[in-house]
């Protein structure tokens, strides 16, 4: 390579190397204030100055199962749903603690518990708002620090996320009006048989750092003087008949923890494929008539309510 | 190694600084380590396999150049040349095919043939090398090429690293003329070849990968999913192996470039294609143009009359399917295009005496691009099962609601990374955006960066593997 070619590269890339950082942060800058206004849940929690009584917490099974308007109007006080696809118990707790430090403490927090065997995998989505969580940076740092890096390397990766296109369609409205109005076929309800990898990735095996996180929970709880329930929603009856892990699931979960009476158990509420939306999630209809049962069972009385 | 790893972005720095401190023999060594290194880095085993086939072609390479023209020892080495090549790529992967074909053939017959499959691991790229050393033995023997008596330059022309594993596959006549003397490096190779290799990482990282989401959501189980849901993913695919592969070629292109070797263009805007055999003279070149040199020429091509160009379409375009991977569904693939090729034969002339050329245009695109949707069916399923049932559901409109699509936030950004990327493609057959780069610095700047800044934010860095590599 001639000296002049060289020299000129050196110069070349010292100024991309400029111009690439100066977009990057300035980028990442303008992005940031987009994802603060959105109307998004993750959003308004970091926003902070929510108000709302009841806190929903748990993974897509928690996000089908509870339509924050029903309750609303059902039970007369301001809820908020902060489930999310995918979300481990881990998560729900940093996701909480940071609800808690940035909002009113509410009075009574619903958490979907069948997540416990679910991964971590959602920090690849939630890296968006790693820059406003110490506690999503450390858990990115513990679970995958290579991804770490590369959000500290480029604050704009930070926004390569499924979350962030989420942030921009809920500009200026809120996603908490969102419920599934799909109907599982009926005849596929009747037939389905779960293969063992679907038996198996919803609650087995509990991690032991979403244990922890549970139980931590529910000491953070007690010492806030936050009511907890911990709720198994429905499962479709052929998917449930054949977790034959079930039930020594939920003695492990009894014996372990000693404050059992929290837990809710509601996999075999409803029976009707009219209810579900697909094998795991329950729909519209079927939300309502959980939120029914769970009214009929006292799951809301609170004395703080 | 792969292009979108972090091993191969650890690798290339030192890599390219040896390459460039060095030259003459020195410098051919460095090529030659570091392809070895890349390869193996796979699978260390298979560099014997490499190096046996470079050893062979080479010595098959000096007998033929040293007997003379049109005497049957020079037809014997070409001819020796060419079956080892073919049997060992015919070990490594049609073996277990033709096994268990076999013994499907005769279970149907009613002999009773147990089949004991092997586990044979496909070594990588291995279909790319043995056609790139088979057209070297092959161009010697026809007095197209010069004899390489230097066993080094060979070696570097067969595992040359960035376009080993999965092409382009480069004939002798264009590569080894340019292993003779040190490459000179101009600022023009560096700019063009980061250009290049930029815009091979927006169709594989930015396009192929994000649409790949949806692509195998929708193939991972059919009878789960609607029509409509399918359709998108027979749609996305189509994109996705375009962006996987091309983006690949353009990677490896535009590495050579900048190491002061050119190469020719693998794909020139396939679905713009408005005939099907524009369509091979856009998709994979360097593999069309090899079927034609050395089989559907040598076959007789169109010279022997209109029943035997048939013929010889369909055998080529069979063999094309084949070389894909050791598939009965492959092999459908090959012969969909076949029979596309046939039908244009026959329909193009009527077509185009009824037609006014700008209409004639417009169905011919359409076509086109709907017969190759409707192969690229074959291509994915993973078998004839699967891909009847796919055609089945869209075809009968098995539920065509909006609500069925899953994943709508992918579905979504999918669609947007496809309209944009084949917006840019189209508005560059109008513009010259290289002519302008080159004219003005600034722009070439805003390339780069614009680029750099799209990958960090919707580009998918899952290390996810290019398709072709199967192959």
């Amino acid at each position: 390579m001639k000296f002049s070619t060289l020299r000129r590269l050196f110069a070349s890339f010292v100024i991309l190397v400029v111009l690439l950082f100066s977009a990057d942060r300035f980028g990442s800058y303008a992005l940031d204030l987009v994802v603060k206004q959105s109307g998004f849940r993750f959003s308004e929690l970091y926003a902070g100055g929510n108000s709302a009584e009841i806190v929903i917490l748990g993974n897509s099974r928690a996000v089908n199962a509870f339509y924050a308007p029903d309750l609303e109007k059902k039970l007369g006080r301001s809820v908020f749903h902060l489930g999310y696809n995918g979300m481990s118990t881990e998560l729900c707790e940093a996701i909480i603690f940071d609800y808690l430090d940035h909002n009113k403490k509410p009075s009574l927090i619903i958490l979907e518990v069948t997540n416990l065997g679910v991964s971590n995998d959602l920090i690849k989505d939630i890296k968006l708002y790693a820059g406003l969580s110490t506690r999503l940076r450390s858990l990115i740092q513990r679970e995958d620090p290579q991804l770490n890096r590369a959000c500290a390397f480029t604050h704009l990766y930070r926004y390569n996320s499924e979350l962030f296109l989420r942030t921009l369609f809920y500009t200026g409205k809120s996603d908490q009006a969102w419920i599934n109005s799909g109907n599982i076929d009926p005849d596929f309800a009747i037939n389905f048989v779960p293969s063992e990898e679907e038996q198996s990735q919803n609650l087995y095996p509990i991690t032991g750092s979403n244990w922890k996180a549970l139980q931590r929970l529910v000491v953070k709880c007690a010492a806030e003087g936050i009511e907890l329930r911990l709720v198994a929603s429905p499962y479709l009856p052929a998917f449930r008949n054949n977790l034959a892990l079930y039930d020594s699931w939920v003695d492990t979960f009894h014996a372990s923890l000693p404050e059992a009476d929290l837990f809710y158990d509601y996999t075999q509420s409803l029976t009707d494929s009219e209810y579900f939306a697909d094998t795991l999630h329950i729909n519209r209809k079927g939300s309502r008539a959980l939120l029914d049962a769970m009214i009929q069972d006292g799951v809301f009385n609170s004395e703080s309510l | 190694m792969l292009f979108n790893s972090l091993i191969f972005w650890s690798f290339l720095p030192g890599f390219l600084l040896l390459y460039f401190a060095t030259k003459g023999t020195a410098r051919l060594w460095v090529c030659l380590a570091g392809s070895y290194l890349f390869y193996g880095w796979w699978d260390w085993r298979f560099l014997g396999l490499i190096i046996l086939l470079t050893g062979f072609n080479y010595w098959c390479g000096l007998k033929i150049s040293a007997v003379e023209s049109g005497s049957l020892e020079r037809k014997r080495y070409v001819g020796l040349s060419v079956v080892c090549s073919l049997v060992i790529l015919g070990f490594f992967k049609y073996f277990n095919f033709f096994i268990d074909s076999f013994a499907g053939i005769s279970g149907a017959l009613g002999f009773g043939f147990n089949s004991g499959t092997m586990s044979i691991i496909l070594p990588v790229g291995i279909s790319f090398y043995t056609f790139q050393t088979m057209s070297y033995t092959i161009d010697l023997y026809r007095k197209q090429v010069e004899v390489e008596r230097s066993l080094l330059k060979f070696s570097v022309f067969v595992g040359f690293f960035p376009q080993l594993v999965a092409g382009p596959i480069v004939r002798a006549r264009d590569f080894m003329p340019q292993l003779q003397t040190d490459r000179v490096v101009e600022w023009e190779d560096i700019r063009r070849g980061t250009n290049l290799i930029l815009w091979g990482f927006v169709l594989k990282v930015l396009m192929a990968d994000n649409l790949a989401v949806t692509v195998d959501r929708a193939f991972q189980d059919p009878t789960a999913v609607s029509g409509l849901y399918l359709l998108i993913g027979v749609v996305f695919y189509a994109f996705q192996i375009y962006g996987d592969f091309a983006g690949y070629s353009l990677i490896a292109i535009g590495l050579a470039r900048i190491m002061g070797f050119h190469f020719n263009v693998n794909f020139n805007r396939p679905y713009l294609a408005t005939s099907f055999s524009d369509f091979w003279q856009r998709w994979h070149i360097s593999l069309s143009s090899w079927l034609r040199d050395y089989l559907y020429i040598p076959l007789g091509g169109n010279r022997q009359g209109a029943t035997r160009t048939k013929i010889n379409l369909m055998l080529t375009m069979l063999l094309g399917g084949l070389w894909h991977g050791a598939a009965w569904t492959f092999v459908a693939w090959g012969a969909l295009h076949g029979t596309y090729l046939i039908l244009q034969r026959v329909l193009a002339d009527s077509a185009s005496r009824l037609l006014s050329v700008s209409l004639c245009r417009f169905l011919g695109w359409v076509s086109v691009f709907s017969g190759v949707l409707l192969a690229w069916v074959f291509f994915r399923a993973q078998n004839f099962g699967e891909a009847f049932l796919i055609i089945e559901k869209i075809v009968t409109l098995d539920g065509f609601e909006p609500s069925t699509i899953l994943r709508k936030f992918f579905f979504l950004k999918g669609a947007l990374l496809i309209v944009a990327v084949f917006g840019f493609e189209w508005l560059s057959t109008r513009i010259d955006f290289d002519a302008l780069a080159r004219r003005y610095g600034v722009l070439n700047y805003l390339y780069i960066v614009s680029v750099l800044l799209l990958l960090s934010l919707f580009g998918m860095f899952e290390g996810g593997a290019f398709i072709y590599f199967q192959f």
